[in-house]
């Protein structure tokens, strides 16, 4: 069979069928909204959980913007005089080093602005002016509060160095295996971590505003610490009865565009008794296929993005939005495969004897 | 010439001997009538010959022909399309392009007699129509071999007709038609008649004379 003659053989099967075809068409459709709805509305709900931890519950975020190395690091030190700011600071700097009692051991080696120590040790209670040591470096090199340290460039610190131990969750992996030297506020920086009361981020927020031109994409993320503030989002997703919802709409897709196959396997052992290449009808099952699923599914998900969906939060949780789209989405490619067993059923001799 | 060269062919399903060392030279152009009591085995012999089920020894060769076209009793059409696509399958499944093969289509049926069922839908059709659309579909595929199972079985006399009057013209068009059958008047009209008895295919010299 030649391929035009392929393409509108499909054509004449969908008309020929076409209220089995309008339906199959508008259930997939339907389906791919449910699915993007229902990913979104999961997405939407991470972001309402992110948003009550910065105005209710969240003491530290992070000030970023899309474009690196363009935040002013005074601004940043500045932060500390918004109102229910404890501490505010960045990362200048940073590089490894290793102490001389121990050469093997690599430790970071940050320049930071005067806050940023405050900040990133809430609950520090030792003089945090000078050059503080995570207490894993200060035990793995018995480092002893009070002690001076010869710096790269071959200076003392002019001050004794604090050993400091938050004793909570890190908010910052591998802190305590830093050494952070307190430098002035200069340059730029990537991003600035912010030490406040509870529902401060909406001062600071307001605040940016006027600072950073819109074209920053600045945004404030709650820094992580606390178990109950904790938001996994692909967990969310993982337990909300999405997945099993896409799972499900490929189902129903697929069992109705099966039973619509199975009606039609006359049909097919009649193409392979007229000659049909078995190639040639498995084309025809996918092109269908393509037709009244592929195409109404995806235009489905795509119109449950495009009017339900929010663009910041697409953006924000894209990667977890992936995951019910490819359930379903995947889950629909099973059907031509699985239609290809009608191939076998449908034997061409049976319909002679008028099976 | 399409011709059906059938070497000493066995056929069995199970326990059971269908076909018992069967030896045949069918040329074409013709229409060959097969005849013998039910389970006899002539549509075991029709399958055979155009492959659909396997034989256990001995050999079938066909000449002039890749793919058989099939007439049956109350032949399988596409329900859903009109008379003239189901007649313009058969050549669109032989390759022809789909605008060329509905306009051949509606020649055949003219040709046959019935170009005044083009557009009817092949659900609406009768037993006697749907069998002369068949015939019409054998015929526009160009197959050189036409294997006709009981082609007028339960049809009224003048559907009979009709469908007999159609195979010929298949055969006239330089095609093989190989028709199993009960019907006297399809061996009538037949060029040869075979008889197919106890697995036994001989070929029947009282009809002819």
């Amino acid at each position: 069979m030649l391929v035009r003659g392929l393409l509108i053989e499909v054509y004449r099967n969908l008309v020929a069928r076409r209220a089995a075809s309008v339906i199959l068409a508008a259930v997939a459709a339907a389906c791919g909204i449910g699915v993007a709805v229902g990913s979104w509305v999961v997405a939407d709900a991470a972001t309402d959980a992110w948003d009550r931890q910065l105005s209710r519950g969240a003491s530290a975020f992070v000030v970023s913007s899309s474009l690196p190395g363009v935040m002013d690091a005074r601004r940043c030190d500045e932060l500390q005089g918004v109102s229910g700011v404890r501490a505010a600071g960045a990362v200048l700097a940073s590089t490894t080093g290793s102490f001389a009692s121990s050469p093997d051991a690599r430790v970071a080696i940050m320049e930071v602005t005067p806050g940023y120590v405050r900040a990133v040790f809430p609950s520090a209670t030792a003089a945090l002016d000078g050059v503080a040591i995570g207490a894993r470096v200060a035990q793995n090199n018995g480092v002893l509060p009070g002690a001076y340290l010869r710096l790269l460039d071959g200076s003392q610190s002019a001050m004794p160095v604090a050993v400091v131990d938050d004793g909570m969750a890190q908010r910052i992996n591998g802190i305590d295996n830093a050494v952070l030297v307190p430098k002035p506020a200069v340059g730029v920086v990537d991003q600035c971590l912010v030490e406040a009361q509870p529902g401060a981020a909406k001062s600071v927020e307001e605040l940016l505003v006027t600072w950073f031109p819109p074209e920053y994409n600045w945004t404030i993320v709650p820094l992580l610490t606390a178990p109950e503030f904790e938001i996994d989002a692909v967990r969310m997703m993982r337990d909300s009865p999405v997945p099993l919802l896409a799972a499900g709409a490929a189902l129903v897709t697929g069992l109705l565009m099966w039973a619509i196959l199975w009606s039609r396997r006359q049909d097919l052992a009649l193409y392979r008794l007229l000659g049909v290449g078995t190639r040639a009808i498995v084309a025809m099952i996918w092109l269908e296929w393509a037709a009244v699923v592929l195409a109404p599914a995806s235009l489905g998900v795509a119109i449950g993005f495009g009017f339900f969906g929010n663009g910041d939060i697409l953006a924000e949780f894209r990667a977890y939005l992936v995951f019910p789209l490819c359930v379903y989405l995947v889950g629909l490619t099973v059907i031509p495969p699985v239609a290809h067993v009608l191939l076998v059923i449908a034997k061409p001799v049976d319909i002679l004897k008028g099976a | 010439m399409p011709a059906v060269e059938i070497q000493e062919v066995s056929v069995r399903f199970g326990g059971a001997v269908v076909l018992s060392r069967v030896s045949a030279m069918l040329e074409g152009p013709a229409l060959i009538a097969i005849v013998g009591p039910s389970g006899a085995g002539k549509t075991t012999l029709l399958h055979a010959v155009s492959g659909l089920v396997p034989v256990q020894a001995g050999a079938i060769h066909v000449r002039g022909s890749s793919s058989p076209a099939w007439v049956v009793q109350n032949s399988p059409l596409f329900t859903r399309r009109s008379a003239q696509e189901n007649v313009a399958l058969g050549a669109i499944a032989m390759g022809m392009e789909w605008h060329a093969a509905q306009a051949d289509a509606l020649s055949v049926m003219r040709e046959v007699g019935i170009d005044h069922l083009a557009r009817r839908s092949a659900f609406k059709l009768s037993g006697g129509e749907r069998q002369r659309v068949a015939v019409a579909r054998a015929i526009a595929s160009r197959s050189q071999l036409v294997l006709a199972d009981e082609p007028t079985a339960s049809l009224d006399a003048v559907s009979r007709e009709f469908v007999c009057g159609a195979l010929l013209k298949a055969a006239h068009r330089g095609a093989l038609v190989l028709a199993t059958t009960h019907d006297p008047h399809v061996a009538g009209i037949a060029h040869r008649v075979f008889s197919l008895d106890a697995g036994r295919l001989e070929e029947d010299v009282r009809v002819l004379g």
